[in-house]
This record gives structure tokens, sequence and C-alpha cells, in this order.
């Protein structure tokens, strides 16, 4: 025992006492969910701890200080996502790959996972079935549900063969074959109730290229009206004050730029479907951009903004003064 | 509807958004699950414009299931997200929704449909459907 004590003293720069040291190693034989499950056995001639099979080791894989940090870093970002019941084996299984990384970092080394803050996820209706949801795509078995619809304020009972769960904006879809539209459709997690897996032959997707599907979308919210189908050219204004911004951080994949006038403004072209996410984009810059084209968005935008103005109860060319 | 005799020996099955005649534009009746335990049925209403604040919606626990053309009925065991009446679910504004659901005694083998009556005195104010068809194969399908 103070041999153990001295070389963690070396290695984690600190004291431990023989109790912790002794439910750490009772913690290794039998926490199912730790799950080293270490054979260690005690050697009275030896006088110390041993692994009963010599080919033992808690590592599965030996890994560098660069590997291990990089793994710390992930398992950082991951920590940000507990407490969401996504899946009762979620947070235990961060949790464990947090104590193993642990393992390699000394007592005075700053936890990544406390140096680090993404903004991590909201709990969202409908989560709850994300575990039945993942086990009918990876086992593909359809699915019974009801879908509500917040746009049409009508309900509909859908079977669906499932593809895909898809996450957009921080709201998560289901992807996958609806019987009743007969094509491919995603509905948001919160608007589905009870879900329940059926027996019927699976629709398999060998036609329709998902990724496709959603690179050429910001967002997922469908426009309603008729011109609002179709891939096309998104153009742009940008003022110099959000130029840099945008050359920086693009607002899509298939963003191109041009300068506009020598002022620094911008003229960005997207390529892409029309969202509702496309316009509140539009319209979180303000003033600092507009549509310019295709037309009928520029309008809808442009009376989007008149609509929010109007809220406001003041007059337009009396500087703000009712 | 003989072809689910052998479902009802496992775990049941579902019928989707299955064919009926009812009054209420506002519920919907959108699923029955047919299980050996019970039969269970699926709405969804959506509160009305008519009524500043959407109005409200209960269930009566006399409700009861029947064969459509015989007397024999089988009444309402449990309900869950709408109250028995004369407690009352009350909206808080026309936008709301509610899904809930309706759970009865098993019915036999062989049943091609049902109604589903609240009160047999018509009124619109009542949930009550007509010759819910559960022999429509294109809308069955068994429970996994």
């Amino acid at each position: 025992m103070d041999a153990i004590k001295l070389a963690l003293n070396r290695a984690m720069g600190q004291a431990y006492s023989t109790s912790t040291i002794q439910k750490d190693i009772k913690a290794m034989k039998e926490d199912e969910h730790l799950g080293y499950m270490a054979p260690i056995k005690f050697s009275k001639s030896q006088n110390g701890y041993y692994y009963a099979d010599e080919n033992y080791t808690i590592q599965s894989y030996d890994l560098n200080d660069k590997e291990v940090e990089a793994i710390e870093f992930a398992a950082g970002i991951l920590q940000h996502f507990r407490g969401i019941k996504v899946n009762d084996w979620y947070n235990q299984a961060i949790d464990k790959l947090l104590s193993s990384v642990d393992i390699k970092k000394s007592a005075n080394e700053v936890s990544l996972s406390n140096a680090i803050q993404p903004e991590g996820l909201f709990y969202m209706r409908g989560m709850e079935h994300f575990d039945l949801f993942i086990n009918s795509i990876k086992n593909k078995i359809a699915l019974s549900f009801i879908h509500y619809s917040y746009s049409k304020k009508t309900f509909k009972a859908i079977v669906i063969h499932p593809y895909l769960l898809k996450e957009s904006n921080k709201r998560w879809y289901l992807v996958g074959f609806s019987e009743y539209h007969n094509e491919i459709r995603y509905f948001g997690l919160d608007r589905i109730y009870d879900p329940i897996l059926i027996d019927k032959p699976y629709i398999e997707n060998d036609k329709t290229d998902l990724k496709e599907m959603f690179s050429n979308k910001i967002g997922l919210g469908t426009i309603q009206t008729e011109e609002a189908v179709k891939c096309e050219n998104v153009v742009l204004w940008v003022s110099r004050r959000m130029a840099n911004y945008i050359k920086a951080m693009p607002l899509h994949t298939t963003q191109s730029i041009k300068e506009d006038g020598g002022y620094g403004d911008l003229v960005v072209t997207l390529q892409l479907f029309p969202t509702v996410e496309l316009i509140n984009m539009v319209l979180s810059y303000g003033s600092n951009m507009a549509v310019l084209q295709p037309a009928w968005l520029r309008k809808e935008v442009a009376l989007e903004v008149q609509r929010a103005f109007n809220k406001y109860g003041f007059q337009s060319g009396r500087n703000g003064k009712q | 509807m003989e072809s689910n005799n052998n479902t009802l020996l496992s775990k049941g099955f579902i019928v989707s958004n299955p064919e009926h005649a009812t009054i209420d534009a506002n519920v919907q009746l959108l699923r029955v699950i047919l299980t050996p335990k019970e039969t269970k049925i699926d709405f969804g209403y959506q509160a009305t414009s008519y009524y500043i604040k959407g109005g409200w919606i209960k269930i009566s626990p006399h409700t009861f299931i029947r064969q459509t053309g015989t007397t024999e009925k089988l009444v309402l065991t449990n309900a869950t997200n709408i109250p028995f009446g004369p407690e009352k679910l009350h909206f808080n504004s026309s936008i709301e929704w509610r899904y809930f659901s309706l759970y009865f005694p098993p019915l036999p083998p062989g049943v091609h449909s049902i109604d589903l009556i609240e009160s047999e005195r018509s009124s619109t104010n009542v949930f009550n459907f007509f010759n819910i068809r559960l022999d429509d194969i294109s809308r069955v399908c068994n429970i996994h």
C-alpha cells in the first residue's frame, strides 16, 4: 500500500488515503457501471496487489498524451450534453469516458471540459423517444405514430419506414418514407406522439441521397408558398459592417462572394432551397442584410419587415414619433 | 375480420386513420389499437376559434363502443390526456390542441366495424363516431 501511495503521489501530485485507494480497488473489481471488472488479487507472500490475468489492462488502447488530450476535448464537448434524456446509457457512457481520460491527468491540470463551453443541447419534447427511433432505424422496423402539424393544425396517424434522425437548428427530426404521403418526409420530434414499432415489410431508401437532401437547405422549415419548391440562387446584399463576419463564417457551404461597389459591402450568392430558417436568418441581420434575388423571396422578406415594423405602432416618415 | 384472429393471439394490431362518420369537426379519430388486453382509440382535438379561449373538452365515463349494428356495450375503462366529465379541460387559446386516448375492453375477433358513443342523444357537443372500419387491410398493421 505504501508503494501505491508513493506512486500516486508522484503521478498525481497529491496524497491519497489508504481507504480511498481501497475503495478504488474495490470499484475497479466490482463496479459494473465503471465497467473495469479488473481481476485484482492480493498476494500475501509479495504483500501487494496484482492482476490475476497478466494480459489485463484497464486501457484498451495505449494512447499518448496528445491523443488523450484530443479525446478529453471531445469528451468535454459531450459532457455539455449531459442531463438530456436521450438515452439511459448516455450519461453513464460520458462519465466513463471522462473518468478514463482523467486517469492520465495530474491534479494541477485544468480539465478541458471546464475550458470549453459549447452552446449545449436543450431538451425538446419527443426526445424521450430517441432510443426507440434509433432502434427502429438500426433494425429497419417500421413505426406507427400520431403527428400534429403546427401549420395545418391537424393530426394524422403516420406509418413511417425510418432512415435517419436529423438535427437542424437545435430541433430533431425523424426522416423516413411516410406511407400516408407516399414519399420521404421528416417529422419534428416535438410533434410526434405515441410511437409504436410495427411489423410491416421495411421499405428501403434506395433512391434518395439523404445527405444531399439536407445539404442544400438552411433549416427544414417549409415556406408555405408555391415558389419555394426548388433549389435556386439566393442573392443577398450584406453591409460592410457585417462583411467580415460573413467572410469568416459562411452562411452556407455554397456561399460565393462578390465585392459590391468598393465600400466593403458584399453581394453573397447561395444555392439552396429557400426555407423559413433562411428568412429568419436574413431578418436576424436587420438592416445589414437584404434579399436581392429571387424576386418572390425579396417580396416575402420585405412584407415580413413591414409587418414587424407595424407591430411597433410607428408611422413611417416621422422619425419614429407617434 | 377473420385475418385479425392470428394477430389477436400475439401483440395485436393497429388501424391507422380508419374510415368513419362523425359530426364534430374539431375532433379527429386517428388510430385504433386492438390487443388481447384492451381496445385503445387515439384522438386529436384542435381547440375551436368559436370560443375566445378555445373552449374545453371532457369525456363521459359512460362512453362505450359496440360492434356496428349490435347493442352490446363495451364501456370506457380509462382515458389519458382528457378528464372524465363533469370535470373539464379548459384550453387557454384557440391555437391549442390535445392528443388523447380512450381505453375499452378487448373486442372479440372478427369485428369489421365499431361505433364509439359518448351519448346516444345526438349533439355536436358529444364525441360520437359511427361505422369505424377495422377491416381495411391497407390501413392495418401488426404490432411488433
